[in-house]
């Protein structure tokens, strides 16, 4: 039997690498990072498979850790030159998406506890919300395209988590959406490949 | 098993498996067959009865769609080997062929699978599939609407997840068929949460149906990718996206669901609106209309009685009326090499067959009569007034009012202005063909109808 305390520091983890996610700015760190909290994801669903003696929930686990704790940052970081290891993102100020990051993080718990109460109130719930939050915030406030990807990874975490929280999918269903992200994730590296920002354009307008 | 499960198995399968004509020297030629093929294919299934054939079902919308899809699919195989002659059999053409081929596989899935979860993850694969087709050319700003395509439409397709998520908790179903049938032991949409699931889908797919305001990726991605593939994702893609948000709903309705769906269409057309007037881009322009026709489809298939008939007459006039107007733009742009409309003159006299696709097609998918988009908004609007939406109804009336002025004034400042544009060169057979065939089918549905075959 798996102690609640341990299921709830690892959720804790998973909020954390998301508000660091935020405030970095060295895209190679925040590719690892969001990769770490895809483990820490993986980690979650193992215990909890292990405690509920569920095998799909295990299995889920080992497939997130495959495909995103591993092959996310295999794929990024090959667009990154090893030369410019220390790429960062262009960004002027951090301290006001800490605040921001902080604010949603409060927000997203009370927003849970209100609405989904009916259904049942799971640690883990709150904490996908929070995460899916987070990760709309990170794509919205940068135009760098390694941070907004970074951001619908968070997003795509956090919809496990809501799931968890709510009721689990079947496993066939949670693999394919894994596989789906993975797929999207390498038509991404594609588009990524060349320019890093997002840019205005004049035909893009109207 | 039976003709028709093996037939929708192939339907989805031909062209999945046409993402190996990448690796074929005819690619081409390979690739019309395998349209073909389908579409005979979905011609057959369309006659067989609504029914849960295993995996996958039939009912009255995705039948339709089924055809529409299967049509657009292979217009646009044989309009893009003329559109793309230039580019031979290079690596980027064939990459694109055998990507168009696997998109219209995933649109395929996504309509006769008879799972909800399962259906998303085709529709989040449409937009895998589909992302690097508007980069064929691979110009700066073709790669930033690709980009805004992704990240845009995935983003607003996880929220998507969540009301499925709600809804296998509440119904402890996914499978389609049962949640469409409404006949659950006890339901809970009295529950708090299932408003929320309804709006969640409704944002989440109405994300890729383009309903104001996460339409962005929208004007972006049909401005630049090719006529052709401007025309699937316009003409089959998004009814797709419009028909989940259906299904979402079926299970969650109630006043307020049906109120805010209702609103959230018109709150879309207003937008078109109001921003159709100043569109500079001939196929931003009709990206914007198309957010007006998913729209009105919405409506219809939402108010129900004679209105869904009417949300399928526009479904199936627009599907080809978009198309020819996606067609001839890229004919247009190909003969004047712009896709400012104000750098376009004299189209009138230029070519006139150009000139009469693109203002058919153009009246097709602005509800002018006698087309069948004429019919379905005023059986939406009737639908309208009946259920009480007094004030919506007559708003929608002059939303459409001042986007068929606008567009189609447009159309004329293309058609008579004078001014100096130099003609490239002139359009392949297979174009022309494909262009005026479309406009020919937009033109069928009203009468159709009227003669009561549909």
């Amino acid at each position: 039997m798996i102690s609640n305390e341990i299921l709830d520091i690892v959720v804790a983890g998973i909020i954390l690498t998301a508000i660091w996610a935020q405030i970095g700015t060295f895209i190679k760190q925040k590719i690892r990072i969001v990769s770490l909290q895809a483990l820490l994801l993986a980690l979650y669903v193992i215990l909890l498979g292990y405690d509920l003696s569920n095998m799909d929930l295990i299995i889920l686990g080992i497939l997130i850790s495959a495909l995103r704790g591993f092959s996310v940052p295999l794929v990024l970081t090959r667009k990154i030159k090893t030369s410019s290891y220390k790429v960062r993102e262009r960004i002027s100020d951090t301290s006001w998406i800490t605040v921001a990051s902080i604010f949603i993080l409060i927000f997203s718990f009370t927003i849970y506890r209100v609405t989904f109460a009916p259904v049942g109130y799971e640690t883990v719930g709150d904490a996908g919300l929070s995460l899916l939050l987070q990760g709309m915030f990170l794509m919205v406030s940068r135009r760098n395209k390694f941070s907004q990807f970074m951001g619908y990874m968070e997003e795509e975490n956090a919809i496990i988590m809501l799931g968890i929280g709510i009721i689990s999918l079947p496993l066939i269903i949670e693999a394919s959406i894994l596989l789906d992200v993975f797929a999207l994730l390498i038509v991404s590296s594609v588009l990524i490949a060349g320019r890093f920002e997002s840019l205005k354009y004049e035909e893009l307008m109207g | 098993m039976n003709t028709a499960y093996i037939s929708m198995i192939l339907i989805m399968l031909l062209p999945a498996a046409g993402i190996l004509v990448y690796f074929l020297k005819m690619f081409k030629e390979i690739s019309t067959g395998i349209s073909i093929i389908t579409l005979i294919l979905a011609l057959y299934v369309f006659t067989v009865h609504n029914y849960t054939y295993s995996y996958f079902y039939l009912n009255n919308i995705n039948r339709y769609l089924l055809i529409s899809i299967a049509s657009i699919y292979f217009l646009a195989t044989v309009y893009g080997t003329g559109y793309h002659r230039k580019m031979g059999g290079s690596r980027n053409l064939k990459l694109h062929t055998s990507l168009i081929n696997f998109f219209a596989s995933t649109m395929f899935f996504s309509v006769i699978i008879n799972n909800l979860a399962l259906m998303w993850i085709g529709i989040e694969g449409t937009t895998a599939a589909s992302a690097l087709l508007i980069v064929i050319e691979g110009e700066g700003a073709d790669i930033e609407a690709a980009w805004r395509y992704v990240i845009v439409v995935s983003s607003g397709l996880s929220i998507a997840l969540i009301s499925i998520i709600i809804i296998y908790r509440f119904y402890g179903t996914l499978e389609i068929t049962s949640l469409l049938s409404n006949q659950f032991p006890s339901s809970p949409v009295n529950s708090p949460v299932i408003p929320m699931a309804a709006l969640l889908g409704i944002v989440g797919f109405g994300t890729k149906a383009g309903l104001f305001p996460m339409h962005s990726w929208l004007p972006d991605a049909h401005g630049r990718a090719p006529s052709e593939v401007s025309a699937i994702f316009s003409s089959a893609l998004l009814p797709v996206a419009v028909y989940a948000i259906y299904i979402v709903l079926q299970p969650t309705m109630s006043g307020v669901v049906r109120e805010l769906t209702v609103y959230f269409a018109i709150v879309t057309i207003l937008f078109v609106a109001l921003v159709m007037a100043s569109q500079r881009d001939i196929k931003r322009m009709y990206a914007y209309s198309t957010m007006e026709n998913m729209s009105l489809i919405l409506l219809g298939l939402v108010l129900g009685g004679p209105a869904f008939i009417g949300a399928i007459l526009i479904i199936l006039t627009h599907a080809f009326g978009k198309a020819g107007a996606f067609f001839s733009s890229g004919n247009i742009l190909e003969m004047y090499g712009t896709r400012n409309i104000k750098s376009i003159h004299d189209l009138h006299s230029r070519s006139k067959l150009t000139f009469y696709t693109l203002s058919l097609s153009s009246f097709s998918v602005t509800g002018a009569p006698p087309f069948g988009t004429f019919i379905g908004e005023l059986l939406i609007l009737s639908a309208m007034f009946s259920q009480g939406f007094y004030v919506a109804a007559i708003i929608l009336i002059a939303l459409l009012a001042i986007i068929f002025l606008s567009l189609n004034y447009k159309v004329f400042l293309m058609a008579y202005s004078s001014g100096n544009s130099e003609r490239v060169e002139p359009i392949s057979l297979q174009q022309i063909g494909v262009t005026v065939f479309s406009v020919f089918m937009a033109f069928l549905f009203g009468f159709l109808y009227l003669g009561g075959v549909l």
